[in-house]
């Protein structure tokens, strides 16, 4: 399908149609492609009875909130700095939880929601500082500002005052069983802070470092 | 009389881990910080062996390393950190505290469970 023409003379139509068409060229493939899959590793983790789908990331420049709960953790290094959110609808979290990270006569505890997510989050990025945040970090290059944050809870909005687009992705847990409604979980990154992708790289030493899970003896 | 100190902030890992040790025939204690570590270690002698996260609240799991040798005097007790951090700096801070071997999630207790009854044992 045609979106545009142009003509060698005035490329603007041509500008704005990449603009809007290419879906990315701020986020390099392997940081999209592995943020999904560490992901994916620690939601199977915690959701064990479930299928995790991922669906293709997208970009968004809108600042709604999904759901009615939502975890949101910094995220520093010397090629980046910003937050990284999951966003879920409290009711459809909870259904899962039962089976999942807590026991039959204390499930539907909005704690437990809370509990589950936060250990997400903090697996999630976890893996993220193993995998792409090296060692020996520079941090003192980093100029360590900060903007506000503003959230307005009634229209379910969050600004972190850039106007740059948010990486997104969405996954979706499926009950094996079958007996519960898919449930979806979105993740979104904003690097609002510093964006440096020509210095993004993935730790080589990674690999030989010790498997996760297991005991490592000094 | 517990023999092994499971501490972490997220009850989801730590029941995992309690259960997963009870299940194979070890008497477990739980804390949800290091600080409430601190305390349980103080009231409870028979521990042998504490596994603990390093990110948690009120007191982290490497101050409460550090605590239990300076503070406890206590340096028998083998610490094990079960962590989504990886940094070689934290785990020279764990060295530095005795700490005998780390962890990094998402936690594989059938790839530590021989070596975590011989410390037991």
């Amino acid at each position: 399908m045609f979106r545009c023409a142009y003509v060698l003379d005035d490329l603007q139509m041509l500008r704005a149609t990449l603009d809007a068409s290419i879906f990315n060229r701020i986020y390099p493939n392997d940081l999209v492609r592995g943020i999904s899959e560490l992901t994916r590793a620690s939601l199977e983790y915690l959701f064990r009875n479930c299928d995790i789908d991922v669906e293709t990331p997208y970009l968004v420049k809108d600042r709604i909130i999904y759901g009615e709960v939502f975890s949101m953790i910094a995220i520093e290094s010397n090629w980046c700095r910003g937050y990284m959110m999951l966003q879920a609808s409290e009711d459809a979290v909870l259904s899962l939880i039962p089976q999942e990270a807590g026991n039959e006569s204390d499930a539907k505890n909005f704690r437990e929601l809370n509990n589950v997510l936060g250990e997400a989050t903090n697996m999630i990025w976890g893996s993220f500082k193993n995998r792409y945040v090296g060692p020996n970090e520079e941090m003192r290059s980093v100029m360590q500002t900060q903007v506000p944050i503003i959230i307005n809870h009634h229209r379910r909005y969050i600004s972190f005052g850039s106007e740059d687009p948010q990486l997104c992705f969405k996954y979706t847990l499926r009950e094996r069983s079958g007996s519960k409604a898919p449930v979806p979980i979105y993740q979104r990154f904003v690097f609002n802070l510093s964006w440096s992708p020509e210095e993004f790289k993935e730790n080589a030493t990674v690999e030989s470092l010790v498997e996760a899970g297991e005991l490592d003896l000094f | 009389m517990a023999q092994i100190l499971v501490v972490d902030d997220s009850s989801t890992v730590r029941n995992e881990v309690c259960d997963f040790l009870k299940a194979n025939g070890l008497a477990v204690a739980s804390a949800v910080d290091g600080k409430d570590g601190l305390d349980k270690l103080k009231s409870d002698s028979a521990i042998k062996l504490v596994i603990s996260d390093v990110n948690m609240p009120n007191m982290d799991g490497l101050t409460m390393a550090e605590k239990i040798r300076s503070d406890l005097k206590n340096t028998t007790i083998d610490i094990i950190m079960l962590t989504t951090e990886n940094s070689p700096a934290m785990k020279d801070r764990g060295k530095a505290a005795g700490i005998k071997g780390w962890i990094v999630k998402p936690f594989n207790g059938a790839a530590v469970i021989g070596s975590v009854k011989k410390l037991v044992s």
